[in-house]
């Protein structure tokens, strides 16, 4: 099952660019294209279309859902229908704010057994861990050798200011190879 | 209950063997090892994110060993069976204890400890089996705060046990078995070196060398 719901590559940036318009979406066909509701082409994401700086790259787009539906795939039997439902929302959440991210430095992916979608960035001690439960926020927990993930979390939106924050930590950690 | 970061808590200290007895409460100066098997994982990687995950954290159901109570073939006996064993994860027992979990709750900053190391031996475990659980500490909060806070907890175990190791280097090979004949008894009970037997051991000397080994025991 996809997460998506996306058939057709091509359909993907268009669906991007059309949550930046609001409720529907511009379709490509081979004699035109025009413009459908959501429920025609899959839902959207939890993340607002205000939410959205940049047009994410075709690539790297498909590179984070895929790496997102292995991770769910792995966890598929484990969760429940509730669950299942926070995973779609929170890998949405995750696809939508991994995308948007200006760092090269690629980190792990993963869904665990309640259905939040987690990505994470360490190096040794040190590391950065994005946790989405589908609600359209995102919690930031930083990990040193002092202090652990879940002593240091702050909760933020999918807005331009928190993508420029995790681009500075993620620099922080990784130093000079970012 | 909450329990305390870092120190043994009251359900750490708790009988949880079958029998009753075991080897009694996880010190924190003792090491526990995470088996890595079947096919995630590999040599000097990290532990994969669901080798220890929020449900399986919170049902008990992550599976330890006390390295100074097993050896390697208690390990290939009682945790690899007929399984692919890639290695283990080990750590000290203070440094799980020392996760903790932060929120604000009505504007109050609030700490619990991130999980307890329980000695947790059921019927067919061996006697060095643990497990790792979630502290009931946070178990409280919503929905969406909680599975925050678990999966950060989760994350931060998971970082402690570091990378997977090859088990020979986490267990020590297995203790000789008592022997049972007098003369090799008395070869280990009395000297490194062989020994005349009928010169130096009676069967009463290896009969007595026996029975205050078992008591030791």
């Amino acid at each position: 099952m996809s997460l998506f719901n996306v058939n057709q590559p091509s359909q993907l940036s268009l669906v991007i660019a059309g949550a930046l318009v609001g409720a529907s979406v511009y379709v490509a066909t081979v004699s035109g294209g025009a413009f459908q509701s959501y429920e025609h082409v899959g839902s959207p994401p939890t993340a607002s279309a205000a939410m959205l700086v940049k047009q994410p790259s075709e690539l790297v787009l498909f590179a984070t859902q895929s790496h997102f539906e292995d991770a769910l795939a792995r966890v598929r039997s484990e969760l429940d229908n509730n669950d299942l439902i926070t995973a779609q929302s929170a890998t949405r959440d995750a696809v939508s704010l991994y995308t948007q991210l200006s760092s090269a430095v690629s980190p792990n992916f993963f869904v665990n057994d309640i259905g939040f979608a987690a990505i994470e960035w360490r190096i040794g001690q040190r590391g950065l861990l994005l946790i989405f439960g589908g609600d359209g926020k995102v919690t930031l927990a930083k990990t040193s050798e002092n202090s652990g993930y879940a002593e240091s979390m702050e909760e933020h939106e999918l807005v331009a200011s928190t993508y420029k924050l995790i681009d500075g930590i993620i620099r922080n950690i990784h130093g000079a190879d970012c | 209950m909450v329990c305390a970061v870092g120190d043994i808590c009251t359900n750490e200290l708790e009988n949880r063997h079958h029998m009753g007895g075991g080897l009694g409460p996880i010190m924190p100066e003792e090491h526990v090892a995470l088996i890595v098997l079947g096919t995630d994982g590999a040599i000097g990687a990290g532990l994969e994110p669901n080798m220890i995950s929020p449900k399986r954290l919170g049902r008990g159901e992550i599976s330890l060993a006390r390295v100074s109570h097993a050896t390697l073939d208690d390990i290939r006996l009682f945790v690899v069976k007929e399984k692919t064993c890639i290695g283990a994860a080990a750590v000290e027992v203070s440094k799980l204890r020392s996760v903790a979990a932060s929120w604000k709750e009505s504007g109050r900053q609030m700490v619990s400890r991130g999980a307890c190391v329980l000695p947790d031996v059921n019927e067919g475990d061996h006697d060095s089996h643990a497990s790792l659980k979630t502290c009931a500490g946070y178990e409280h909060l919503g929905q969406t705060l909680l599975g925050t806070v678990k999966t950060a907890v989760c994350a931060e175990l998971r970082k402690k046990f570091g990378t997977i190791r090859r088990v020979d280097e986490i267990f020590t090979a297995p203790a000789p078995s008592i022997p049972t004949t007098s003369e090799t008894w008395c070869v280990q009970e009395q000297s490194a070196q062989p020994i005349d037997t009928a010169r130096h051991c009676s069967i009463f000397d290896c009969l007595f060398a026996k029975l205050s080994w078992l008591r030791r025991r």
